[in-house]
């Protein structure tokens, strides 16, 4: 069966729009924390170290292609994005060794889903002239919104997972059917609950910018 | 008339592409990004190990607060010279905390045992095992070690058929190399205990 070209290129504009679009990408990069962000220091700690591996994902994106040729890009970029990861966690296990232990293998992982999104993103490991625009800002905010989300869903897991806020026992918290979202299922329910906001805040202003 | 910086990026921007190029760029990167967190885990050693013990604190406090809820704080005290015996904590209440380890089936158990002042187990807390899941773990339970609780943290205590001076204690079948490594913590615990002028 031939599939017309036309509905092919439409869908793959829609898929393509899809996965560049602001909620696809704030998901893609915070859900590899998602099981692990189960208190709010949790949270924030795997946020800031989303949040910087994307930004040194964006940079190197930009200075690799002036020094390294077309079949070097790739595996440099992705040894120095690696080589940040690294040390960032070892400043982790300084700052902070109890979380350092308790995140175990998640927290390189949140750094590489933060530069993965930003791959997605820019369309590529390294970013070319005339390739998809995507500024400092840009890659910021989306590790920003990454960092809010972890941090979100680290509060409520811990409030709901303890009956506790900030300390204060709420009866029958723990026990109540909102529980749920207090485990790793629900942590997926609550990054649903972001995107839905994300993605209709993005409607809002692409209604707004069509007007 | 082309600057020496112009010159120096035509360079680049002339031979990125090639395959000899390519390759050193490879090997060059590859050396920095493995020699630099290489350099930084050795400059760092200090740092790590000053994080571990605060680590070790944090867990182990963590585990003291489990077996005297409501003692306010723990010292560190002179801990008996014991083969297995770890360290010795003490509560503002004057109940102590043996940190123990014994051979299990899989290598060392290591077991934190609360004796009240009064000299009754107050409970067992597990520190690290890697004893068989289903088999070995068996006597790692709650309900296992919570079977001595309240026990008078006194004499010897055995699995097997107790000989004079021993007290028999049952043991979880199917896991009798780590019945015994329980056991042998209880006691390096309950001689630690007597050195320190217990019972």
């Amino acid at each position: 069966m031939a599939f017309n070209p036309n509905v092919v290129a439409e869908q793959n504009d829609r898929i393509d729009e899809l996965a560049h679009s602001r909620a696809f990408l704030v998901v893609a990069a915070a859900c590899p924390g998602l099981a692990a962000a189960t208190t709010l220091h949790a949270g924030v700690v795997m946020g800031c170290v989303l949040l910087v591996s994307a930004v040194c994902a964006w940079a190197f994106a930009r200075l690799v292609p002036r020094f390294a040729g077309r079949l070097a890009e790739v595996p440099v970029a992705l040894m120095l994005n690696a080589c940040v990861i690294v040390l960032v966690g070892f400043a982790v296990r300084v700052a902070d060794p109890v979380v350092y232990e308790d995140l175990g293998m998640y927290l390189p992982l949140a750094g590489m889903g933060g530069a993965a999104s930003l791959f997605i993103a820019q369309g590529g490991v390294v970013s070319h002239v005339g390739g998809r625009a995507y500024s400092l800002l840009d890659a910021i905010s989306a590790g920003a919104l990454a960092l809010s989300s972890l941090t979100v869903i680290g509060f409520l897991t811990e409030v709901l997972g303890t009956g506790t806020v900030f300390g204060t026992a709420i009866p029958g918290l723990a026990g109540s059917p909102i529980a749920i979202f207090g485990k790793p299922a629900g942590s997926l329910l609550l990054l649903a609950l972001v995107a839905v906001v994300l993605q209709a805040g993005d409607n809002v202003a692409k209604k707004g910018g069509e007007r | 008339m082309r600057s020496s910086n112009d010159k120096r990026g035509g360079w680049i921007a002339r031979h990125k592409n090639g395959a000899w190029y390519t390759l050193v760029l490879i090997v060059v990167v590859a050396a920095v990004c493995g020699g630099v967190p290489a350099v930084a885990h050795y400059a760092l050693t200090k740092p790590f190990k000053a994080s571990d013990a605060a680590l070790d604190e944090a867990v182990g406090g963590a585990q003291r607060a489990l077996l005297f809820p409501d003692a306010g704080s723990f010292t560190e005290v002179s801990a008996p010279s014991i083969e297995g015996l770890n360290s010795v904590w003490q509560a503002d209440t004057g109940d102590y905390v043996f940190d123990v380890q014994s051979d299990g089936y899989h290598g060392p158990v290591e077991l934190m045992v609360g004796i009240t002042a009064d000299g009754a187990v107050a409970g067992v807390q597990v520190v690290s095992e890697d004893e068989t899941d289903g088999i070995g773990s068996n006597a790692l339970t709650d309900d296992y070690l919570g079977s001595f609780a309240e026990m008078a943290a006194t004499g010897t205590l055995t699995v097997d058929e107790a000989a004079s001076g021993e007290i028999h204690v049952d043991g979880v079948s199917g896991a009798t190399f780590t019945s015994k490594a329980v056991v042998g913590c209880l006691n390096i615990a309950f001689e630690a205990y007597a050195q320190l002028g217990g019972n």
